[in-house]
């Protein structure tokens, strides 16, 4: 990640740091005054034992290695809806170093009920420009590029290099172009889905054809009928974090063809294996 | 023959969470189906025993059929 003369300046800045507890202000400082990315000084400073004040919720669970590698790694959201809006915001607080975010659609005010990008203040605006915001105020070190386009119009080398993509999408027929696409490129994806008091979660692996056994009826999706509610979004969301970052800090087994369903309605958590 | 039928979701409106069903024997899922009054359009996931099975499969007796519907949203 760094340069001879990257590594230098940062020996030198962090040098002169006295506390092992980095505040942001500090880390931003060093940024400011090494010309080095955020992101670069505290994955640095991480290595040298130094801990981010920012991140010491995380440390506990992650360890200052898992940390340490989330900075370092790159994923996609297509989708930065109801889904995305949370998975956005979750990754974002946990460090997730760089995130590419796909999504083609402004804001509408039918979002307003589940989709944290959304605000009654920012109707008519992109999503990937929201996200974008976003991101400024709740983690500056992450790096983020928007695509303001669907699926079909994504060229390969927006995201070839993904450590990790997360399907957040709306519709059967974009996830399952979606789910080929990361299969070529090698590209674990988190699979969700929700309808009304209901969602699904499951990690597809390259080449295990999980989502298309998934959706293999085709039927027509409840959702259409039901809406989604915030809560819905937000459990499923999670959990594809959760599982996002079980994969990116090697807790995973790619053997895995499961996929867990709820049902909140009547508080039913079902682990199915296709 | 007896299978237990387990219906999820969506799929328990005008029907039910669990029941055994008492079905001809060499009944196939397709059968059952359309005993349940559940059409193709309305499917998401079948399995039997836990599994991933096709409209063909011939259930046998004491098996345990799972349908979910299609959810798509996000």
């Amino acid at each position: 990640m760094l340069t001879e003369k990257e590594e230098t300046l940062l020996n030198q800045a962090f040098g002169k740091q006295e506390l092992k507890e980095l505040t942001q202000q500090q880390s931003v400082k060093i940024a400011s005054r090494t010309n080095i990315p955020l992101r670069t000084v505290e994955h640095f400073a991480l290595g040298k034992g130094y801990l981010p004040r920012r991140y010491r919720e995380n440390i506990g669970t992650l360890g200052t290695s898992g940390q340490r590698r989330l900075l370092e790694n790159k994923v996609i959201i297509f989708g930065l809806g109801g889904l995305g809006g949370y998975v956005l915001e979750e990754l974002a607080r946990v460090g997730l170093g760089q995130i590419i975010g796909v999504d083609p659609d402004v804001v509408d005010e039918t979002n307003l009920n589940r989709q944290l990008l959304a605000e009654e203040g920012n109707l008519g605006s992109k999503k990937v420009n929201e996200a974008n915001n976003r991101l400024k105020k709740v983690n500056k070190a992450v790096e983020f590029a928007g695509h303001a386009v669907p699926l079909d119009q994504l060229p390969e080398e927006a995201y070839c290099d993904a450590d990790l993509a997360f399907g957040c999408i709306d519709n059967i027929r974009d996830r399952l172009i979606l789910a080929k696409r990361c299969s070529v490129e090698n590209i674990p994806l988190v699979h969700g889905a929700i309808a009304g008091w209901y969602g699904e979660v499951a990690v597809v692996w390259p080449h295990t054809g999980l989502l298309e056994k998934i959706y293999k009826h085709q039927g027509k999706s409840i959702e259409q009928n039901l809406g989604i509610p915030s809560f819905t979004a937000a459990i499923a969301a999670s959990l594809m974090v959760a599982a996002g970052i079980r994969i990116l800090l090697g807790k995973s087994s790619d053997k895995e063809q499961n996929m867990l369903f709820f049902d909140l309605l009547e508080d039913e958590w079902q682990t199915i294996t296709l | 023959m007896v299978v237990e039928v387990r219906l999820f979701a969506t799929l328990r409106e005008t029907r039910f969470k669990k029941r055994e069903m008492e079905i001809p024997e060499r009944s196939s899922l397709d059968d059952l189906l359309e005993d349940l009054k559940i059409s193709e359009d309305e499917l998401g996931i079948l399995l039997v025993n836990g599994r991933s099975a096709l409209g063909e499969y011939t259930l046998a007796p004491h098996d345990v059929v799972s349908i979910f519907p299609s959810l798509g949203g996000g």
